[in-house]
């Protein structure tokens, strides 16, 4: 019999275990003491959510290109660390219209414990807000700042030790960081930039990144006046002299991904890398906007949105992403990257039609299946009826 | 007085999720708050780049088949949630130093295959399972109403044994070989506590359930689970805020009557939180409406364990890299307590690999593939990490992973890592805020297993109108635990509404 010896155990015991329990409760601290866990520590250090930064000084690059230094309103506390490359969501209040854009940090992770970030912003025509940031950030201002967010960043468990960073425009912010960062030796790998502008009068960070390259054989920086060609990408290979392999970092504006994308397969084979490894080794910031490329549509319709318990109606374009008609009615909700990746803005279809374009689709297969979208960009069909999340 | 609801339930994990959708599918003015936003608190998934990542569920347990449905399936399918299965034939893979073993599904699969590895063994694995149905058996009639504790020593004597001795007790007593016990206790680390400390009656239960029905995982991950749950909770006109966090809960004379959110305040007759006692003692609950018994409770308790998870997905598929095995577990001493006691420091002695696209092909786009890596600690291994050093912190801790891994399988990987993503113990509290971020409450010991906190429930609940339900709660962690617990407490709850309407009338 298996079962013999295990039938003479003794089934009383079962009275002494709710005894114990009660003995273990009774010697027990009566205190609200509690456990201090580091875990629970840096999860807050590291995600503290929206905070107000004031803005201490305003830097101008350029007539159309500036930076802002931001320390932290509560100066007991201090801005969260971060991975080079990341970026920070700033909440504008225009008028009661809550819009939120993110910017990379464009200063290094260790600066961040000196009390700062850096964030540059480049002025655009019709920029709502650009043109707010413009004529309303000086010295003092206060403004509301996320946590930092955003996976542009260099992981030395996927990536090559060496980066060609090709940086268009504005594209140049997370490269900058990253190149302070091997500067100052919180990370550890080489890094050649090109840093494409339109001309020298434009490449507004060249004397920072001269510096950081007088410093550091780690970093060398290229300038690409006019547009970076695959060329240029190949070329930048050889500041590598020992090689064996090499990532690709883009950052820039809609028209270099694009030109990326198209020659992608040149690129591969004059850098060895095999097409399979394509998207381990070629890896895009989102920085652009998505817009519209769908046929005939009614140039308005109607939108109804519900918050928690509020419910608002209003009429709104079919040529812009939802997200930027909730934040031209006011409707204060949360949102993120606004390149349909960080998923901070995901909300409930309850009704109607949307056009989602395939490449900056990056919902949760789940969320497909129960109607949810990340209205960054989603643009309306028909008239829509939605569900979003409040910014807390 | 704002608004007033029915119940109102803070936090969207799985047991909160549980709670809202009965709630709600009983036609109670339900409000369900989560302050992220997303749904599942653990149990939910993530996209980067190509894919699409579980977080946490490496397999559900109960669930079977359309023909021979589980306890959980039922559960779904009375809430009318509609999730895709795949069902596994495999129970797991596991190497030690002393074999590297792979067990099947199927209960007289699993004890013919145990015979094969550990001749003589038969009979007594054959017993576990035997005990198993009988330990189901005791637990329907202990939740059918008032047991009779005559009954439960005559019929249910096994029960009362296996619930009071731990595994090793019963499985020498079932002079069960030891390499025999070495395999059974493999699933130690889905709970989180050792085979000298851990209830026979639990891991029996557990056992049971993975081996009889086959493991099962949703094909959307679980965000497919929580999702359908959530929608559960919308199609009986329960309301759902995310992104909003409850700062308080308004307590009277050891009473909850509501919750604060921001300014504002929030009624409702019945409050079940989703959270962890040691997170909600002192801020979600001011300190001089904790009951001193509440603290002692708390505080008399082992943290549950801490994990660190990996998730990584590869530009080749499982097959090519060789990666045969959806669940592959490796511990360096064959004993579980020894593993348990390994799993202090760092230098982890067990780690847990899982590919889903081992259990079905699509689960990532051709040419590729997902493995995600968990280990799990039982000290704080984040007590010396700075915020500066935590991003080196966490690839040193992954690399050594992966190059465990890479050794003991004898499979490369590292060449073909296109996307890599790591959750440490502070990434866990950040999103289920518990202490440690521990996913798994309060470790189980015979003192503190699930039928000691079941049978002890009602003189442990301190507060009034308020019921804490999780990993930490009654029936202990695992998604079946808390989804059970969740729907235990709105049942509760819903039934003292009831009565409070007939005092009223």
């Amino acid at each position: 019999m298996t079962e013999y010896e295990f039938k003479t155990l003794n089934p009383m015991r079962f009275m002494e275990i709710v005894q114990e329990r009660e003995k273990c409760f009774a010697e027990a601290s009566g205190g609200l003491e509690g456990n201090k866990w580091q875990s629970n520590e840096l999860a807050k250090l590291l995600h503290p959510g929206d905070r107000n930064m004031v803005v201490s000084k305003v830097i101008e690059h350029s007539r159309d290109c500036r930076s802002f230094i931001l320390t932290m309103e509560d100066q007991t506390q201090k801005p969260a660390f971060f991975s080079a490359g990341q970026y920070v969501c700033v909440r504008l209040d225009i008028n009661g219209n809550i819009l939120s854009r993110p910017y990379s940090i464009s200063s290094s992770p260790k600066e961040s414990l000196a009390g700062y970030y850096r964030i540059s912003v480049k002025k655009y025509n019709q920029g709502l807000a650009t043109e707010y940031i413009y004529n309303n950030w000086k010295e003092g201002s206060i403004v509301k700042v996320s946590e930092p967010m955003g996976f542009f960043t260099y992981e030395p468990l996927r990536d090559s030790k060496n980066i060609i960073g090709v940086a268009g425009g504005m594209g140049i912010t997370p490269l900058l960081s990253m190149a302070k960062a091997i500067c100052e030796g919180t990370q550890r790998h080489k890094l050649t930039i090109l840093y494409g502008c339109s001309g020298e009068h434009a490449a507004v960070f060249k004397d920072e990144l001269e510096e950081i390259c007088s410093r550091t054989s780690d970093v060398q920086v290229r300038y690409v006046y006019g547009n970076i060609t695959v060329d240029d990408i190949v070329n930048a290979r050889c500041s590598f002299c020992d090689a064996e392999d090499v990532s690709v970092f883009v950052c820039g504006p809609g028209g270099l991904y694009q030109y990326i994308e198209s020659q992608s397969e040149q690129i591969l084979d004059k850098l060895n890398i095999e097409e399979y490894k394509k998207h381990k080794y070629i890896r895009f910031e989102s920085f652009a906007e998505s817009r519209k490329t769908c046929g005939e549509m009614p140039e308005y319709v109607n939108f109804t949105v519900k918050i928690r318990d509020k419910v608002m109606n209003f009429k709104a374009r079919t040529d812009v992403t939802i997200l930027r008609s909730l934040e031209e009615n006011a409707v204060p909700a949360l949102s993120g990257c606004r390149g349909g990746q960080c998923g901070y803005c995901r909300s409930k279809l309850l009704s109607g039609d949307v056009y989602i374009p395939e490449k900056t689709d990056g919902r949760r297969l789940a969320d497909s299946k129960y109607s949810y979208l990340h209205p960054c960009c989603s643009f309306p069909i028909t008239d829509i009826e939605l569900e979003v999340p409040s910014i807390k | 007085m704002t608004k007033k609801y029915d119940v109102i339930v803070i936090g969207a994990g799985n047991a909160g999720l549980a709670a809202a959708a009965t709630a709600a599918a009983t036609g109670m003015k339900t409000l369900l708050i989560e302050k992220n936003v997303y749904p599942g608190g653990c149990a939910t998934s993530f996209r980067r780049g190509r894919f699409e990542f579980e977080t946490a569920l490496h397999e559900l347990a109960n669930v079977g088949t359309e023909e021979n449905p589980g306890t959980i399936r039922k559960i779904f399918s009375d809430f009318g949630i509609d999730v895709n299965w795949h069902i596994d034939d495999t129970a797991f893979r596991v190497i030690t130093a002393d074999y590297d073993v792979t067990m099947p599904a199927g209960v007289e699969k699993f004890c013919c295959e145990m015979e094969k590895n550990v001749p003589g063994s038969y009979d007594s694995v054959r017993a576990v399972f035997r005990l198993g149905k009988k330990a189901n058996e005791a637990f329907k009639y202990l939740s059918s109403g008032k047991p009779d504790p005559n009954v439960m020593m005559t019929k249910h004597r096994d029960f009362m044994i296996m619930a009071s001795h731990s595994v090793d007790t019963c499985l020498n007593a079932l002079n069960m070989p030891q390499r025999a016990q070495n395999i059974l206790n493999t699933y130690w680390s889905y709970i989180g506590a050792p085979s000298d400390r851990l209830d026979f009656l639990f891991y029996v239960i557990i056992l049971d359930r993975y081996i009889n029905l086959g493991p099962a995982m949703p094909i959307m991950r679980s965000h497919e689970i929580t999702s359908a749950f959530e929608d559960s909770v919308r199609r009986n006109g329960g309301e759902i805020w995310y992104g909003t966090k409850v700062e308080e809960i308004i307590m009277k004379d050891g009473k909850a009557l509501g919750v604060k959110i921001g300014e504002k305040e929030i009624y409702g007759s019945k409050i079940i939180a989703n959270c962890h006692p040691g997170c909600s003692f002192g801020s979600l609950i001011r300190e001089d409406h904790i009951p001193e018994r509440a603290l002692k409770i708390h505080n008399a308790r082992k943290n549950g364990a801490q994990f660190f998870t990996m998730y990584i997905g590869l530009c080749k598929d499982a097959a090519s890299l060789g990666i045969n095995d959806y669940t592959l577990i490796l511990y360096d001493s064959p004993l579980s307590v020894k593993q348990y006691e390994g799993c202090r420091g760092l230098d982890t002695s067990f780690i847990m690999v899982n590919c889903l696209n081992c259990a079905f092909k699509s689960a990532s786009p051709e040419g590729t593939s997902m493995l995600y890596f968990t280990s799990v600690f039982t000290e704080d291994i984040l007590k010396d990490v700075t915020t500066e050093g935590y991003k080196d912190f966490k690839n040193h801790v992954a690399e050594a992973m992966i190059k465990r891994y890479e050794e003991k399988a004898g499979i490369s990987i590292t060449p073909y890592i296109e996307e890599i993503v790591t959750s440490s113990p502070a990434t866990f509290a950040r999103y289920i805020n518990t202490p440690g971020g521990t996913p798994y409450g309060y470790e189980v010991s015979l003192w503190d297993s699930m039928i000691a906190r079941i049978l002890n429930s009602k003189n442990e609940r301190l507060f009034g109108n308020l019921w804490f339900v999780g990993a930490h709660g009654e029936r202990t962690d695992g998604y079946n635990s808390a989804i059970s617990n969740g729907i235990d407490a709105a049942k509760s709850a819903i039934k003292e509404i009831k009565q409070d309407r007939e005092t009223i009338a």
